[in-house]
């Protein structure tokens, strides 16, 4: 039977097709090549493979808590209902509250006013403050993210005892203990933290109870505190910090470690240390939180970058440095001091470095009683690159 | 049945020469013209100096003489020798248009930096480097400062659709289930920028912002300091980066630089 397959044969010559199935290889795949060439096809496929990132992980989150009060409100009904389990996001850490469900009302209120002093510390609780610090430049995303010494992991640790100061402290002890140290209260306007009771201390509660709300109490939260980095092999040594510094952190903490700040005066990137830093009392002066701190969270945006050995050179280079005084210093000598409360973790406090003993620069209050105009805290300069304008009158 | 010779022939054939020019396409492309590749120079390598728009910033401010600014002015306004002017695309103010960024204002360390940086491949872009190579060091100071204070106001507008309040609390807040830090944490408040290091976004035109986070993601724009950039834009979706380059595009661009000399390029 004849067929168009072998007539077309004879007629044409399989040489003919060969021909044309050779030519359109070599159109498609040049076609591919170049295609795959063209940058803008390139970000095309690439961008919609990361459109799935962000949106269903904040819907794992919103889903997760919605379910958590749901279980709760049965709860609160009857005590037949199963317990409510903690609200636990896509990457299985513990889901705060978003800020979209503050109740109105004075405890919503409160609520707000936390964390605006979260944010904005010295502005907002400035009488406090002795330094350029914010809580949320150590306690990343507004006190939230995981594995950055989130509120929500702290608020349900107290009342505990700590061996700090050797006594039982409550959640409001411990905020104190952080404008102390970490917030320099010494240099403040004040002289110290606010005082027990006050206002800021009962907003920053609030604000840290919300977001904890419906964790448990006394539960070691996955995320809380700042992942333990092990000491490398190698130890440490500031040496070899200052080349990760120079290399990883001078872009936003400069090459003095004084941050930077932006053309409104703002501090954006915090000072690490000198007068404008946290003081020697602060967990944040030992090597190994340091360290801690930085592998989990620095870069900012790239956590994990560092290797534990750069994240504990670096953390020894920066905190070899000076920095606002020990407050527990007063009426003892730097070496009682560094017996009492600096022994035991690696830590500078009282060591000789390039000739200088590490004992705490004069702080801020005592520059401005002094009259020395090194203030970390300038009030007169506006217009920082040069705009002309009389400069504002100065405290 | 037994496949005929010439199919089996045929196929071997095509796949060679398949091949071959393919072969050929690359090897001819490989460290060819930068127009040709889509990699910015060896994105392994970090570009050295990170203080590097500190420094130059710190030399325009110190060092540009009303006579340099004159002599940018010329180059901005008319170009010259078969090298097209500035103003072409960037406008005379500076105001920039579309794809072409708004320069008024920004800080001359950063302008300058940029335009080293097209120089040395390390940010992608045909015409931006060949004018790059014709500019002597201190024409890229001086033209740089120029920009940096014109006083220009804003003429950026949201024109790509993207959702204006997820702009706003990425700007704000970031998104951290996506690794992403408040773009206000480095940009500084306001998006104004920081010192020469961190530019200011505000007011910026959001198909250029747009086009600059899509480079980053792309590996056509290697330059930003301890590879910052090219994280944060990994972590931000297609919708992401419409939404920020929108909202961006809403703000008040910041002030220029002052000069001691000129309060503005009427003086030159």
């Amino acid at each position: 039977m004849p067929r168009t397959y072998e007539s077309r044969e004879t007629r044409d010559g399989p040489w003919r097709r060969l021909i044309y199935g050779a030519v359109g290889a070599l159109v498609l795949i040049g076609l591919g090549v170049l295609l795959s060439r063209y940058t803008n096809f390139q970000n095309l496929l690439r961008g919609d493979a990361q459109v799935e990132r962000a949106a269903p992980r904040q819907e794992t989150a919103r889903e997760a808590r919605e379910e958590f009060e749901k279980e709760r409100a049965a709860r609160e009904k009857s005590v037949e209902a199963p317990a409510a389990a903690m609200p636990v996001g896509a990457d299985g850490y513990f889901v705060p509250r978003s800020m979209s469900s503050v109740p109105d009302g004075p405890f919503g209120d409160s609520v707000w006013r936390g964390l605006m002093y979260f944010l904005n510390t010295g502005t907002n609780a400035g009488e406090y403050v002795g330094n350029d610090l914010a809580c949320a430049n150590c306690h990343l995303d507004r006190g939230r993210l995981a594995n950055s010494a989130p509120m929500w992991a702290a608020a349900v640790s107290y009342p505990t005892y700590r061996g700090k100061n050797k006594r039982i402290n409550t959640l409001e002890d411990r905020i104190r203990g952080c404008f102390t140290y970490s917030m320099n209260g010494a240099g403040s306007p004040s002289g110290g933290p606010p005082p027990r009771g006050h206002q800021v201390l009962k907003d920053l509660q609030s604000y840290f109870f919300f977001l904890a709300d419906g964790a448990p109490l006394n539960e070691k939260l996955q995320g809380k505190s700042y992942p333990d980095v092990p000491k490398p092999d190698q130890g440490y040594d500031r040496e070899r910090g200052a080349q990760v510094f120079a290399a990883n952190c001078v872009v936003c903490h400069g090459e003095d470690g004084a941050g930077r700040r932006d053309l409104n005066g703002r501090v954006i990137f915090p000072s690490l240390w000198g007068p404008g830093s946290f003081n020697w009392g602060a967990g944040m002066h030992r090597v190994n939180t340091a360290a801690a701190f930085i592998k989990a969270n620095m870069p900012l945006g790239r956590p994990n970058a560092l290797s534990d050995q750069d994240a504990w050179d670096v953390a020894a280079f920066v905190n070899s440095h000076e920095r606002p005084p020990d407050p527990r210093q007063k009426g003892i000598s730097v070496a009682e001091t560094r017996e009492r409360y600096h022994s035991g973790s690696p830590d500078y406090y009282g060591q000789r470095i390039d000739g200088e003993l590490l004992d705490g620069v004069p702080n801020i209050s005592q520059n401005r009683l002094e009259g020395r105009e090194e203030s970390s805290r300038p009030v007169e300069k506006r217009g920082a690159v040069g705009s002309g304008d009389p400069p504002l009158p100065s405290e | 049945m037994k496949r005929p010779m010439h199919e089996i022939t045929a196929l071997v054939i095509t796949l060679v020469l398949g091949v071959l020019v393919t072969l050929g396409v690359i090897l001819a492309n490989r460290d060819a013209g930068l127009e040709s590749s889509t990699q910015a120079r060896d994105a392994s390598a970090p570009p050295v100096a990170p203080l590097r728009a500190q420094k130059l910033g710190a030399q325009a401010r110190s060092e540009v003489t009303l006579t340099d600014l004159r002599a940018a002015r010329v180059l901005v306004e008319q170009g010259r020798d078969g090298i097209w002017a500035c103003a072409e695309c960037h406008g005379l103010d500076g105001a920039g248009k579309g794809l072409a960024p708004r320069l008024a204002g920004l800080p001359s360390g950063y302008l300058a930096k940029q335009l080293q940086d097209y120089r040395a491949g390390l940010r992608l872009h045909a015409s931006m480097q060949r004018l790059a190579e014709t500019l002597s060091p201190d024409e890229v100071i001086a033209l740089a400062r120029y920009f940096a204070t014109l006083e220009t106001s804003a003429s950026a507008a949201p024109r790509l659709g993207g959702d204006l309040e997820r702009g706003r609390v990425l700007a704000y807040e970031g998104d951290w289930s996506v690794g992403v830090p408040a773009c206000f944490s480095c940009h500084g408040s306001l998006g104004w920028g920081v010192e020469d290091l961190f530019p200011p976004l505000a007011g910026q035109h959001p198909v250029y912002t747009l086009r600059q986070l899509g480079a980053w993601i792309g590996g056509t724009r290697i330059n930003s300091p301890v590879r910052l950039m090219e994280e944060v834009a990994l972590g931000l979706s297609r919708r992401d980066r419409h939404a920020i380059a929108d909202f961006l595009a809403t703000l008040p661009p910041p002030r220029a630089e002052a000069t001691p000399e000129v309060t503005d390029a009427s003086d030159l």
